[in-house]
């Protein structure tokens, strides 16, 4: 069993996946609570498991509002070090395309979510889920997006590691570039397309927002 | 009433900023953004302090330098006050970026070291200038109040408003 | 779990520093601390989304060493402790949510503590408990407070705070106008060693006639950096060096002059033999020399713990969680929020 968890969007999402069951899911849907609504969540769905069931944490690592998506990678890393589990990351935007691809099989796909400042990020896929392009952060207006708005859920991010597990992924080494995480979107966008697991830190894709001083 | 779009005021003293501030307070409405521009120690605490209490706010306005971004609520149900230093902001100003706990459409926003950075958060902005450059050896400032849009330019020219 | 003596976890992201800290009642077992204060120096300032950024680069590797210091695992916790407010939102935020996610994974109860009762009860792990009543004096880049304990640790009345700037604000604001570097504390404290405290005569804040009724245990230390700002600016108009070393040890002068003043009139006045300073300014040595001077001639037994537990840490956190634990405390519900404003009279959530 594989406890998932998405704080990438509005949607504060837990869910415990067993195969293609889900065996316990929760969700609360608010922009800025995910820190309040988290502890609720986690207690009810691992009140519903047996806790040494759980072979590892999934979390998506965004992209997505910093603040919020913070909250659920810290949450899996804490769950994870308690319980002795690896925790592991899959971008938020493959979980969406994951949901997409299951309702329209074949279906090449471009995911969008607001990125604030009249912007999006964005992940582009192929027919097979494959993602082809991104995960990026730009202007809204210039993304030809198939999906705006879809929420990531827990269970989605949780069957995405799932089935990278069972292709053989193996978990990352905690070497992908640091430019990854917040130094550069284009030059490192593409270095992490493909069906990969991530290291449980967040996709930032932007530099923090402050000057060096003189 | 003549629309102004600036109006200079001679400050002697702490208080008179105080009282200009508070001046400014009174005139605000929901969803104004008041730049102020001014050395470090030119007085642009106090005179938010008097924008607080034109605003009818009674908590303490204290520095906002350390979070950033401080909410002072109104305990009766006028506007909020958000009292923000955007002196280590690099970029243009996101105030959904501070992740504040606050409605902007009702709150009248200060912004300390604003100039560049915060024109685009409304159409009814208000530059608050403090120069103390001809007064060396005094407490006195020169504050010019500058409007941007047709909101602030019609508020300036209300001479009741203002102190002489 | 063993109530006269739990073992309790703090946790401790409400600024710059990542502090995970372990005691067994008030014994302490761990204080692991990862800075980013590096980061932020070139920033002249805490920039609060770089903080955020690092306290989750840091927070699982400090709970790793912080268990091995203490010989022991998670499941050996009895209680987790969190610093719920006031602070930085987004950096608070990560340490709740590893707080909560811990409480769930192990089974143990959670409390979401308030930062600056933090920063008095942690003299307790290094002199001992508190006695009752203290007063408290919380300095920091973020807070100027001074605070009546009383009750066994269990009423906390605010007596007073700053009106515009706090004291380690002050000292980094004048850094800046002195062109020294971030953060401005140390810097003044050490180049001050080389000037004359009486050479400028800097305003106290709040000393004015009326202010001492109006205002008796307040701060305000706006004015002092307006003065600093005209009496160098005069200075540079005139031609003349800025005698850089008697104007930081003046100011500081000024500074540290206000702050234990109002900490021994409280002391004196609220019939308080107690006084415990706290925060990262404690650790300026002239604030330690006249605070000690003062309170020695006032009669008042003055404790500053060690500059690793004055200045942000895990430790404090768990401290104040472990009193809790003892006191019988319920703890915290699950969705307990972060606050930057969280009152100072509450202990926890």
């Amino acid at each position: 069993m594989i406890l998932g968890i998405d704080t990438s969007s509005a949607l504060t999402s837990v869910a415990v996946v067993d195969g293609d069951l889900v065996v316990a899911e929760g969700g609360h849907l608010d922009p800025r609570r995910h820190a309040e609504v988290i502890g609720p969540l986690l207690a009810d769905v691992v009140g519903r498991i047996d806790r040494g069931d759980v072979t590892s944490v999934a979390c998506g690592v965004g992209p997505g509002p910093y603040t919020g998506l913070r909250v659920g990678i810290a949450s899996a890393l804490a769950l994870g070090a308690a319980w002795g589990v690896p925790v592991l990351g899959v971008c938020s935007l493959d979980a969406v395309a994951a949901a997409e691809l299951a309702e329209h099989p074949g279906s090449p796909v471009t995911v969008a979510v607001d990125a604030r400042r009249s912007e999006v990020y964005w992940a582009r896929y192929d027919g097979s889920g494959l993602r082809v392009e991104g995960p990026r952060v730009g202007p809204a207006d210039g993304v030809p997006a198939d999906v705006v708005g879809r929420h990531p859920t827990g269970a989605w991010v949780a069957w995405r590691v799932q089935a990278l597990l069972a292709a053989g992924a193996v978990p990352p080494s905690g070497e992908v570039p640091l430019d990854a995480h917040g130094e550069d979107s284009g030059a490192t966008a593409n270095a992490l397309a493909g069906a990969t697991l991530l290291p449980p830190r967040p996709l930032y894709l932007r530099r923090p927002d402050a000057v060096a001083s003189s | 009433m003549t629309a102004l779009t600036t109006r200079r005021f001679a400050v002697p003293t702490a208080a008179s900023m105080r009282e200009l501030g508070s001046a400014v307070g009174r005139a605000c409405s929901g969803g104004d953004v008041i730049v102020l521009t001014g050395e470090l120690g030119a007085g642009k605490t106090t005179f938010t302090q008097g924008v607080a209490q034109g605003l009818g706010i009674d908590e303490a306005v204290t520095s906002p330098t350390f979070v950033i971004a401080r909410v002072h609520r109104h305990a009766s149900g006028g506007h909020d006050l958000v009292h923000v230093d955007a002196y280590r902001l690099g970029s243009a100003l996101e105030l959904d970026d501070l992740d504040l706990e606050a409605d902007l459409d009702t709150s009248v926003v200060v912004v300390e070291w604003g100039g560049g950075l915060a024109e685009h958060l409304s159409p009814t902005l208000l530059d608050v200038d403090i120069d103390r450059s001809d007064h060396e050896d005094d407490e006195e400032r020169t504050v010019t109040l500058a409007a941007r849009g047709t909101g602030w330019s019609a508020r300036l020219g209300d001479d009741a408003a203002w102190p002489t | 779990m063993t109530t006269d003596a739990p073992v309790v976890l703090g946790i401790e992201t409400s600024c710059d520093e990542t502090g995970i800290g372990i005691v067994r009642g008030h014994e302490l077992l761990a204080n692991e601390i990862a800075s980013s204060v590096d980061e932020h120096a070139r920033f002249g300032g805490v920039v609060p989304e770089v903080a955020s950024r690092a306290h989750l680069e840091a927070i699982e590797p400090a709970l790793g060493r912080a268990c091995a210091t203490a010989g022991m695992r998670l499941d050996d916790v009895d209680a987790i402790a969190v610093t719920a407010g006031p602070g930085l939102v987004g950096a608070l935020l990560v340490g709740v949510a590893t707080a909560k996610a811990l409480s769930v994974a192990l089974g143990v109860p959670v409390y979401g503590v308030n930062h600056l009762a933090s920063h008095v009860v942690v003299d307790e792990l290094q002199h001992g408990p508190l006695p009752d009543p203290t007063v408290g004096l919380l300095v920091s880049g973020g807070h100027s407070s001074l605070l009546l304990v009383a009750d066994d640790v269990s009423t906390i009345t605010p007596l007073g705070q700053t009106l515009d700037d706090a004291a380690g604000e002050a000292f980094d604001k004048v850094a800046r106008l002195l062109g020294l570097p971030f953060p401005g504390g140390p810097w003044i404290d050490r180049i001050a060693r080389e000037g004359d405290p009486r050479a400028i005569a800097f305003p106290r804040g709040l000393s004015g006639p009326g202010d001492r009724d109006r205002y008796p245990y307040d701060f305000s230390f706006s004015g002092l950096k307006t003065a600093v700002a005209r009496w160098v600016r005069a200075k540079e108009a005139a031609g003349e060096p800025v005698p850089v070393a008697d104007v930081a040890a003046s100011v500081q002068e000024a500074i540290v002059d206000v702050l234990t003043a109002r900490l021994v009139a409280a002391c004196v006045e609220k019939g308080v033999g107690t006084a415990v300073i706290g925060g990262g300014v404690a650790a300026n040595s002239r604030l330690r020399t006249m605070a000690e001077e003062r309170c020695a001639a006032a009669g008042i037994s003055l404790r500053v713990p060690r500059p690793d537990l004055c200045t942000d840490n895990g430790a404090m956190v768990a401290a104040l969680g472990s009193r809790l634990v003892r006191d019988g405390v319920p703890p915290s519900p699950l969705d307990f929020v972060t606050t930057s404003n969280l009152p100072v009279t509450r202990r926890s959530w």
